[in-house]
């Protein structure tokens, strides 16, 4: 049987286009309108009937957002937001740095080795299913004794902990599927079993390994109960930067929208690299391609 | 000079030994997740639990010297009917979320089962929303919501009149405001499942049953779905499992309000613990619901636990 | 039964870096059993998925009883498929799985039990009916797979090596059996394999493919005693015929083996007027070699053996002929060690000889 069988595959019907085109619109709706939002000049922003496409686009928003609002025309008082993009980025990538180490070592003992047995993997498991803040609760009174309450390790170490599960699990399903033999032959020629993990395995897997950080990354990054609890004042994040524009400083649609977009490009950008890999850490790998 | 190179190789050569032998696999790789897991969550853990027997407000005073209520606090948390009313009304939440967007992928999955004209930019359009962050979306559907918002516009347009909605500002339309966030943020979640699902089917029975003469949608309905019941499980399982936890989006758009018509579990155990400060009472509250989602989600998850040992 | 004749005309199949089916031209009479036979690659499964719908052949027709049904969907066409490796729908029982083709036309339940028993009743596997695929054995799989084509009456049923997953003992019964089948519930059936001693046994008609080009049509007695290219002569047979390489002698109107000469007397202007050259092959199968111990005939030539193997009553001697590694088959009452000189013949009847560029049988 040749390998470049063709089987006819049914072409597309118009019920099958009216569902694409429906879904289409409810998909992109809410991404047009934030969008529109954030290039709203100030009158706009709170009209009846709503405006949908703005007179101008109204750069300043975006501009107020790492400039400060009175140099970009604004009464009201804008936070800067570079500080929370860099605290974001910090956390984000020193979390995801460590989660995936961590989950690197921990997925070979589970994949290669059956560490923990029976129990780790369930452990884990539940640790992914428990509500966060039924830890964080602990979790600020522990901090608050070792002094990692509003600091860059505090929420990087937390970070670490509440996605190794996700970590581990991805990546062992990663390293399931590199057959066992390779390493076995690179033992039999002197390496020792952890050796063999790192200088055999290791680079077969790099394609899932890549995946994987990019996939923690985009939780990080987007993480908000746990910045919510763990940072006051010193560290600021995205998300709860986000936030603040409603409370503290009035109803700034304008701006607010612009840095909900700001915060989305990255994620966007990562979700397309990552695609193919995901069905595989989001199911436990229940599912291979 | 010589003797310190040796003792140097040897106590190199002697680590790697070690690291060789079981117990020192086991620490080099097992040892980190352990520290990181067992530090922050077993270790408070059992702070909560202690905390949990207790009334303790930090306003009042250190950890230690808080006063023992030899469990009262639990007794208090059976009582406590908000506790209760958020934790229907998060399955509530999560299970008509979960279905609407096993529906909305399931259809979107037959939909791209077909082939057509820009199926592979249309499929990375679809799962945009999975991707945004949570806090955005809220905000975002906390705008559209709003009394003077484009929904309601919307609406308005299509029924003829102007009509507000009163979204956020009452507790039924607000439940149905944040279940509309999560459909759309989490359906394509559903979708790349499925459509992953289907294309990992076998070939030769669907062709087998093409030529018995099955129309595609009876292919769909016997051959397929059938086939598919594992993994539509395992979705489902796992969705609900995330949505449980909701807390982000609730918590951006209504705050659990108005009064306490939206409260997750997730945002009472928050409010109660770090808004009014008490962590006493809070730390009952979160071992409580810890015991119930385990119990309630341990055995829906056993065919993820089986399909991992295959 | 309907009358049902199958002709593929010119049928070719394409893809990017080969073709598949090369100009393929056959006509398969209603109620016999043809069989498309050829080693892995040669397009013979392709051919089945044209004939059947599944896979768009890049040129050509295809007609069933003068319909011609070339484009049309695999629903609607009237063929059976049972696939190699069963593809039994694994959620259902079996009695489903046989009443799937049934279920989906809107038969009415009590005709579709009727049908679906008498099936069962013929191919033997009513005792499994309520089972489920997950604890079938492979010939029940098989059974069901072929069972679930039967009860819709197809216009032709297409097996793609259905009996390579069984063992061996089994698949000598199952041939006869399918074959004691197509007879008699008068079945056009279109098989594939890669097995020539399982085409020469059930078939009516056998088709020889190599490449994606038809090299025979013929029924086994044809291909077997009259192969038309140096692929099928060396194919059909086993043990497998022998080939010699040798150059025509015009002027003596013999063959020169390199071991002898072999004069071919009446074949002499043939094969001067059809070879493209003096470089021949001469085919001729193990057991029309006679073997002996003394040169007792004037065209006996002289042999070294090298082998021997005794295989019950007859034998394999192995010797090198001018450079060709030769298997004779000989009565067991001959006995040969290696080193022992014998004496061979070849029967100028039993003979066949290949062009060697062209490949092509002259005689």
């Amino acid at each position: 049987m040749s390998a470049e069988e063709e089987v006819v595959v049914e072409k597309q019907g118009a019920v099958g286009w009216i569902v694409i085109i429906v879904g289409l619109v409810l998909t992109l709706f809410p991404i047009f309108w934030i969008l529109s939002t954030s290039l709203k000049s100030m009158g706009e922003w709170v009209t009846y009937p709503p405006i949908f496409i703005p007179e101008r686009a109204a750069v300043e928003n975006y501009v107020s957002l790492f400039i400060g609002a009175s140099q970009a025309g604004f009464i009201a008082r804008v936070p800067v937001v570079t500080r929370a993009i860099i605290d974001s980025a910090i956390c984000g990538v020193g979390g995801t740095a460590l989660s995936l180490i961590i989950g690197l070592l921990a997925a070979f003992g589970i994949s290669r080795h059956r560490m923990g047995g029976e129990f780790f993997p369930i452990f884990l498991l539940a640790a992914r299913m428990a509500p966060p803040i039924v830890a964080i609760v602990p979790l600020i009174v522990l901090y608050s004794i070792l002094g990692l309450v509003d600091t860059h390790i505090g929420l990087i170490l937390a970070y670490a902990c509440f996605t190794s599960p996700y970590s581990t699990w991805m990546m062992a399903s990663f390293i399931d599927e590199v057959p066992r033999e390779l390493e076995d032959s690179a033992q039999v020629d002197g390496l020792s079993a952890v050796e063999s993990h790192f200088k055999v395995t290791l680079p077969l897997v790099k394609g899932g390994v890549a995946a994987t950080a990019l996939f923690l990354f985009i939780l990080n990054w987007s993480e908000f109960i746990l910045a919510l609890c763990l940072s006051h004042v010193k560290i600021l994040t995205i998300p709860v930067q986000v936030r603040a524009f409603v409370w503290y400083s009035g109803m700034l649609y304008g701006p607010q929208s612009a840095l909900g977009v700001v915060a989305i490009i990255p994620l966007i950008i990562f979700s397309l690299l990552i695609q193919r890999y995901l069905v595989r850490g989001l199911t436990f790998g229940a599912i291979r391609k | 000079m010589g003797s310190i190179v040796t003792k140097d190789r040897t106590w190199r050569r002697r680590l790697s030994d070690f690291i060789d032998t079981s117990s020192g696999r086991f620490i080099i790789l097992h040892g980190p997740i352990y520290v990181i897991l067992y530090l922050i969550l077993l270790f408070p853990f059992l702070l909560e639990i202690f905390l949990s027997f207790s009334n303790w407000e930090p306003g009042r005073g250190e950890w230690w010297l808080a006063q023992f209520n030899y469990g009262l606090g639990f007794s208090m948390v059976f009582q406590d009917v908000r506790l209760w009313y958020s934790v229907g009304r998060t399955f509530l939440i999560s299970g008509v979320a979960v279905c609407v967007e096993f529906v909305l992928g399931l259809i979107g999955a037959m939909v791209f089962s077909r082939a057509f004209f820009g199926k592979r930019i249309l499929t990375s359009v679809f799962l945009i929303p999975m991707f945004f962050m949570p806090v955005v979306v809220a905000y975002n559907f906390w705008m559209m919501f709003q009394p003077q918002g484009p929904i309601n516009f919307l609406v308005g347009r299509i029924i003829g009149k102007d009509i507000i909605i009163p979204w956020l500002s009452e507790g039924g339309p607000a439940l149905a405001a944040i279940i509309v966030a999560d459909i759309w943020q989490w359906t394509p979640f559903m979708f790349l499942i499925m459509t992953s699902g289907i294309l990992a089917l076998p070939e030769n029975p669907i062709s087998a049953a093409k030529v018995l003469g099955a129309s595609e949608w009876q292919i769909f309905r016997y051959v397929k779905l059938p086939m598919l019941k594992n993994i539509i499980i395992i979705a489902f399982v796992i969705r609900f499992m995330e949505a449980l936890k909701l807390f982000d989006t609730a918590f951006i758009m209504t705050g659990g309000g108005p009064g306490f018509m939206t409260e997750t579990l997730s945002i009472y155990t928050y409010i109660v613990s770090i808004s009014n400060g008490r962590l006493g009472y809070g730390s009952s509250v979160a071992l409580v619901l810890l015991i119930l989602i385990l119990f309630i989600v341990t055995p829906a998850v056993r065919p993820i636990l089986r399909r991992r040992e295959v | 039964m309907d009358i049902t004749e199958i002709f593929l005309e010119k049928l070719r199949k394409e893809y990017r870096s080969l073709v598949a089916v090369k100009d393929l031209t056959l006509k398969v009479e209603d109620r016999s059993l043809v069989t498309l036979l050829g080693p892995s690659g040669c397009g013979k499964t392709t051919t089945l998925k044209m004939i059947c719908g599944l896979i768009p052949p890049t040129s050509g027709e295809i007609y069933f009883d003068n319909v011609k049904v070339t484009y049309l969907r695999p629903q609607e066409r009237k063929a059976g498929l049972v696939f190699q490796d069963y593809a039994v729908f694994p959620t259902m029982s079996a009695f489903d799985n046989i009443a799937f083709g049934l279920k989906i036309k809107g038969v009415p339940k009590r005709e579709i039990k009727k049908r679906v028993m008498e099936v069962a009743e013929t191919l033997n596997i009513v005792e499994v009916l309520n089972t489920m695929p997950g604890r079938m054995t492979q010939s029940e799989l098989q059974s069901i797979a072929l069972a679930r084509t039967l009860v819709t009456n197809p216009s032709v049923l297409l097996l793609d090596e259905p009996l390579s997953n069984l063992d061996a003992a089994f698949r000598i019964r199952m041939r006869a059996e399918l074959k004691r089948l197509q007879k008699e519930i008068q079945q056009t059936v279109i098989y594939v394999t890669h097995d020539q001693i399982e085409a020469m046994s059930i078939s009516d008609r056998i088709a020889i493919m190599n490449l994606g080009v038809l090299h025979q049509y013929g029924t086994p007695s044809e291909v077997y005693n009259q192969p038309k290219t140096k692929f099928v002569a060396g194919f059909i047979g086993s043990p497998p015929m022998n080939f010699i390489d040798c150059t025509f002698l015009e002027d003596v109107g013999c063959l020169d083996l390199g071991f002898g000469r072999l004069d071919i007397g009446k074949f002499k202007d043939i094969v001067d007027e059809e070879a493209s050259s003096s470089e021949l092959i001469m085919g001729v199968r193990p057991e029309d070699i006679k073997v002996e111990s003394k040169p007792e005939f004037k065209e006996s030539m002289e042999i070294v053996v090298e082998a021997y193997e005794p295989l019950g009553d007859e034998a394999i001697v192995d010797a090198d002929l001018g450079g060709n590694l030769v298997r004779m088959a000989v009565p067991i009452t001959l006995t040969a060690n290696p080193g022992d000189k014998k004496y061979v013949r070849f029967d100028l009847n039993r003979i066949h000889i290949i062009d060697k560029k062209t490949e092509n049988v002259i005689v």
